[in-house]
């Protein structure tokens, strides 16, 4: 079946279930009252016939009945015997004279019976020998030829034959003026054997008074009577003619229904059209009393009235039924056909995200019944661009023919759960390979509704390849922050969320399985004695809006002391209200030590007793102490930036200097004793030591100088000398002198192969 | 959608289809024919029941009546009156029939007659008779003895003469009818020089032939009965009384056939109202169905045809009443008129018998008639002639039942 467009649709469903039904509905009641209408007024004029008939069948049989009284009255008898007599005797005069006897009798029977146009007797030779009406047919002879074939000689004729009452044709009868008029004859019976007949005429006129009521004819009904075949005429004749009768009704109608009638059918029913299109309901009889046709017609528009207001009555409701029904059905087709193009745009807008999505979106159905093997119903290009299969090739087939190594990727099992199930499943990551393809997916199976299976497939290679970059950068980081012994934190003020690096947790001692990072937890870690400490600079700096920087120590739980140096800023919103606050954890345990060691050796360099100065390789004096100062007179102030030149007192020999340099450069360290002069002028010797100060490289960074006022020291020393090697008392050399100088002479002695005497003299 | 289609489809032409059709057809109509068919009156009796086959068979053509089949039961009367009512009893009560169609002989009739009144049911009886008889049970398609038999006696006395001669079957119809010729021939001035009766079946006539010779009537009319009338022409033929006149009032075309050429009689007459050479286009419509039936030499008759007319009659009351009920259809049917072979058949209210006109035919060699005087204007049915009181015929119709006690 071609598709129809949503308004034909909708148009050819209004159609059938509104106005076919309803039309149909009014088209059958309309019907149905029609025929109910058409038998109740075919009955009616049915009624109507069979009244007629039966009137006209009693006005016959009351004529009969007064024929037959007639017949057996004795003085009928008498009379028609006498009166024969007579006109045998003397002809129609003599009859004529006799029967005064008997008419006023008969007169007076005939204003009984008004219907009656005349009484005739006939004797038995079938003369006409009385007559009340004494019209021309009185004296005639019924046998004679003129009179055999009229109204009264066939009617004479028949009942002699049957010798029973019997009725004629009503044909025009010439004696009484052509009126058309009937006979009833009677025979009248003496000893079984006939003596003549009497007659009763009646005229049509006065039968047709009998049926001339014209109620339920409405105004077109008409009673007609007619005849075929007698005497009267050929073809059919009418009573009363057509002329006298309303305009209406159909003559050539009218004459049908006489044709059925005078061939003795019984029945009703509507005729016509004729050529002017106008019908007629009528019924037609054969009335055998007078061997005529009666009919009784009405005009069917007449009659069928009713129904033209019936017809346009339901024709009206039913317009205005429709009209209703259409404007229901406008509205709700409207309704329909906004929410079908709201359908529709949805569908186009989902449409274009199929189309437009960068995520593959497979639509799979299912091959079988067991939900097996799938068929691709539908992808979009995200997925042909994917895949690199085009649409034409894929679509109808099986699943396969997108993703080759499906199975093995373990891609088809979620999608019979999912199918089978009905329940959406989730694959977060699936590594997809076959011959041309190698990709990360990840895959959101979801049933539809119809039973299909919408696969959406994103490639997440890329994400993979970021996602991996970033765990190795992280882990960098990580391993970069413990090198550096630096932690890092941020912490969301608004959720009071902290994270925490995982050198912090080293740095904190701390399990980070075991704990959850708070600044609760936080300031536990902290040493007691700086815990108020460091809230108060944090809350401060937050107060503040100023970064801080403190270092404080911790108390690890295994009672151990570190120090570390704490770095913090803060985001703030525009109003003011702090945000996120990041900072920094460096462990300073390591640099505290250095710094303390430091110290000392600043300490020990400020006081020391020599004095101490230290130059940059261009000797330019970096720092003396205080030795230095009570040395030589002059403060570090004076001196810093100098050479040590300025102390020189010029009594030192040049060659000790190119001494000095020489071992400086070569062996990096020199010592002796050079002459200087105090800021107060006073030359002195010092014993003076240098070592020079080599960088990693081995270049000279520093030399380093140190010495000692040996002025004394060289004094005390030639005394030491003297005392060492000569007597106090005497001056002379001492034993240890002559240890010496003897084990000095025996060596010289021994090199040179020489002897040595050795000469005591006691002094005492 | 489709399918809502399809159902409107189907209701609208269901509805077109069985528009004003009765639904719950109960099966077929069941009527009766109850005719002899074998013995001395088969060779009337059958053709009866062909007449009525046609008619059935016309009115299921044409799709029944009130929608339902019209089946025919054909049953044998025999000769045997009280079997025969009892057949009939077992017709109406036992098989239901809703119609009779029966009998020819007046004796078949009288038996019939008061099982059918007692049942209130309804019979229809096709042969001319006697008369003096009505029922509301009844309808009689024949002719009353003003349609026949007085106007046929009328005809013969005026046309051969007044020496009359009366020759019957030993039964009630003959019998009856004598008595309303003697009435006949005694008010024509007429004389009654014989009057013979011979058993059903009789074959021996040489004493009648013998008589009738001697007497020389100058009319012989006839009511014998069934196939004794061949032995009777035969005889009237070797006794070389070929000029007499023979008036028969029981023998139609079937009976004229088949007396055949040894039994011909140059002057046999028949009255009837109904002539198979009457030339009415009803008349050779019907001739035409029913000689494509029977073939071209089957002969119709008066009785053939009213045999068929009762069964339209019938039809046409069940339309009129919409009943298949003898009590309503009994109701419409004296106001009925059919058209038909004969013209106009209408149905006397007040006697239930129908209207017919009267006919004079001479037998040809062909066994069939040429008319002599033409069916004309149709005659009221009299069956109580006027010339006797009503109560002066049932006294004679006692006697005469009293008289022929015996079997019949």
């Amino acid at each position: 079946m071609k598709r129809l467009s949503i308004t034909s649709g909708l148009l050819v469903g209004y159609l059938l279930v509104a106005v076919l039904p309803l039309v149909g509905l009014g088209w059958l009641s309309v019907d149905a009252f029609e025929s109910a209408l058409t038998q109740t007024v075919e009955q009616n004029i049915a009624a109507v016939a069979d009244r007629k008939t039966a009137q006209i069948n009693d006005f016959v049989d009351e004529a009969i009945r007064d024929a037959r009284i007639l017949s057996v009255r004795e003085e009928v008898c008498e009379a028609v015997l006498d009166l024969g007599a007579a006109f045998r005797r003397g002809g129609l005069g003599a009859a004529d004279r006799a029967a005064r006897r008997y008419r006023a009798e008969l007169v007076a029977f005939l204003h009984e019976s008004e219907r009656f146009h005349d009484v005739l007797l006939i004797d038995a030779g079938g003369n006409v020998v009385f007559s009340i009406r004494r019209e021309t047919d009185l004296g005639a002879n019924l046998t004679q030829r003129d009179h055999r074939n009229s109204a009264l000689g066939i009617a004479y004729q028949r009942a002699m034959e049957s010798l029973s009452i019997e009725a004629g044709p009503f044909l025009p009868y010439a004696p009484s003026a052509y009126e058309v008029a009937g006979f009833i004859v009677a025979p009248i019976f003496e000893g079984g054997v006939p003596i003549g007949a009497v007659a009763v005429q009646t005229n049509f006129s006065a039968l047709a008074e009998v049926f001339a009521d014209r109620v339920d004819l409405k105004n077109s009904g008409r009673v007609v009577v007619g005849q075929r075949g007698g005497p009267l005429a050929s073809g059919v004749s009418f009573y009363p003619p057509a002329a006298t009768a309303g305009e209406v009704l159909s003559e050539s109608l009218v004459a049908a229904a006489m044709d059925k009638a005078v061939r003795g059918e019984y029945g009703s029913g509507f005729l016509g059209p004729d050529p002017e299109r106008r019908s007629v309901l009528a019924a037609w009889r054969f009335a055998p009393a007078i061997a005529a046709g009666l009919v009784v017609a009405i005009d069917a528009d007449e009659v069928l009235v009713p129904v033209e207001t019936t017809r346009r009555l339901i024709r009206a409701s039913l317009g205005g039924i429709l009209l209703l029904a259409t404007l229901v059905a406008m509205l709700v087709g409207r309704r329909i056909l906004r929410a079908e193009s709201r359908l529709a745009s949805r569908e186009a807008q989902y449409r274009s995200i199929f189309q437009g999505i960068d995520d593959g979106v497979v639509v799979f159905r299912a091959a079988d019944d067991a939900g097996r093997a799938f068929r691709i119903a539908d992808l979009n290009p995200a997925a042909e661009r994917m895949t690199g299969r085009s649409r034409q090739a894929v679509l109808g087939g099986d699943a396969t023919g997108l993703f080759p190594a499906a199975e093995r990727a373990g891609m088809l099992d979620p999608l019979r759960r999912v199918w089978r199930l009905e329940r959406d499943q989730y694959l977060p990551l699936l590594h997809y390979e076959d011959d041309e393809l190698s990709i990360w997916i990840e895959c959101n199976f979801h049933r539809l509704r119809n039973g299909d299976v919408l696969a959406v497939i994103k490639n997440v290679s890329e994400r993979k390849r970021a996602e991996d970059d970033v765990a190795r950068s992280i882990s960098l980081l990580n391993e970069a922050q413990r090198i550096a012994n630096l932690g890092s934190w941020s912490f969301d003020l608004r959720s009071r969320k902290l994270e925490w690096s995982d050198q912090i947790y080293r740095i904190f001692g701390l399990d980070p399985r075991g704990f959850a990072a708070s600044y609760e937890g936080f300031l536990q870690c902290v040493h007691p004695d700086d815990r108020a400490t460091v809230d108060r600079a944090y809350a401060d700096s937050l107060s503040r809006r100023q970064p801080y920087d403190i270092s404080h120590r911790l108390l690890l739980a295994d009672g151990r002391v570190r120090y570390v140096r704490e770095r913090c800023e803060t985001e703030f919103a525009a109003d003011g209200t702090p945000l996120v606050s990041h900072g920094t954890v460096q462990d300073i345990t390591d640099l505290r030590e250095v710094e303390a060691e430091k110290a000392l050796y600043a300490r020990a360099f400020e006081h020391s007793g020599e004095a101490m100065v230290i130059t940059d390789p261009q000797e330019r004096i970096l720092a003396v102490n205080r030795a230095f100062t009570r040395h030589t007179g002059y403060a570090a102030g004076e001196v810093l930036g100098q050479t040590p030149r300025l102390l020189a007192a010029g009594r030192t020999p040049r060659r000790v200097y190119e001494e000095m340099w020489q071992a400086l450069l070569g062996g990096g360290f020199w010592q002796g004793e050079v002459w200087d002069r105090r800021k107060d002028g006073s030359v002195y010797p010092k014993w003076l030591n240098i070592s020079a100060v080599r960088d990693v490289a081995g270049e000279i960074s520093h030399y380093v100088g140190s010495f000692i006022d040996t002025s004394e020291r060289k004094a005390s020393e030639e005394k030491i000398q003297f005392l060492a090697h000569y007597d106090l008392l005497t001056g002379l050399f001492n034993r240890s002198s002559l240890d010496s100088r003897l084990d000095h002479a025996v060596l010289s002695a021994r090199r040179d192969g020489a002897r040595v005497a050795v000469m005591f003299i006691d002094l005492d | 959608m489709a399918l809502t289609f399809v159902v409107c489809v189907l209701i609208l032409s269901l509805s077109f289809i069985f528009r004003g059709r009765d639904l719950s057809p109960e099966g077929p109509i069941r009527i009766a024919a109850l005719h002899q068919l074998s013995g001395t009156m088969g060779a009337s009796g059958r053709p009866l029941v062909d007449a009525l086959r046609v008619a059935v068979d016309e009115l299921n053509a044409a799709g029944g009546l009130l929608g339902r089949q019209v089946e025919l039961t054909v049953r044998d009367a025999t000769g045997d009156a009280a079997r025969t009512a009892q057949i009939a009893d077992q017709l109406i009560g036992g098989q239901g029939v809703k119609a009779l169609f029966a009998c020819w002989t007046s004796a078949c009739r009288k038996a019939v007659k008061p099982v059918v009144e007692s049942r209130r049911h309804l019979m229809f009886y096709p042969v001319q008779y006697e008369g003096l008889e009505a029922s509301p049970n009844m309808v009689y398609l024949g002719a009353a003895p003003n349609q026949q038999i007085i106007p046929g006696t009328h005809w013969a006395m005026k046309n051969f003469g007044k020496k009359v001669y009366l020759l019957g079957s030993d039964y009630v119809f003959p019998k009856t009818a004598n008595r309303i010729i003697a009435d006949v021939v005694r008010a024509e001035g007429g004389r009654i020089v014989g009057e013979r009766y011979v058993a059903f079946g009789e074959r021996e006539f040489a004493a009648i032939a013998g008589e009738i010779a001697r007497l020389k009537p100058d009319v012989i009319l006839n009511t014998i009965n069934g196939d004794s009338n061949l032995a009777f022409f035969r005889q009237l033929s070797r006794a070389g009384l070929s000029l007499t006149p023979v008036l028969s009032f029981s023998m139609a075309e079937p009976e004229i056939a088949e007396l055949g050429a040894d039994a011909f009689h140059p002057r046999h007459y028949a009255v009837w109202g109904y002539f198979e050479s009457i030339a009415s286009d009803d008349n050779r419509r019907f001739l035409k169905t029913f000689m494509a039936r029977f073939g071209a030499d089957r002969a119709v008759s008066d009785p053939v045809v009213a045999s068929y007319l009762s069964v339209l009659l019938w039809a046409e009351g069940v339309r009129r009443a919409g009943s298949v009920e003898a009590a309503e259809v009994n109701a419409v049917l004296p106001r009925l008129t059919l058209p038909g072979p004969f013209g106009v058949t209408a149905v006397d209210a007040r006697t239930r018998h129908v209207w017919r006109p009267v006919g004079i035919g001479q037998a040809n060699r062909e066994g069939r008639f040429d008319l002599v005087v033409t069916p004309g204007m149709a005659l009221r049915p009299v069956p109580f002639p006027g010339f006797r009181s009503r109560e002066a015929w049932h006294e004679l119709t006692a006697q005469l039942a009293e008289r022929s006690a015996g079997p019949q």
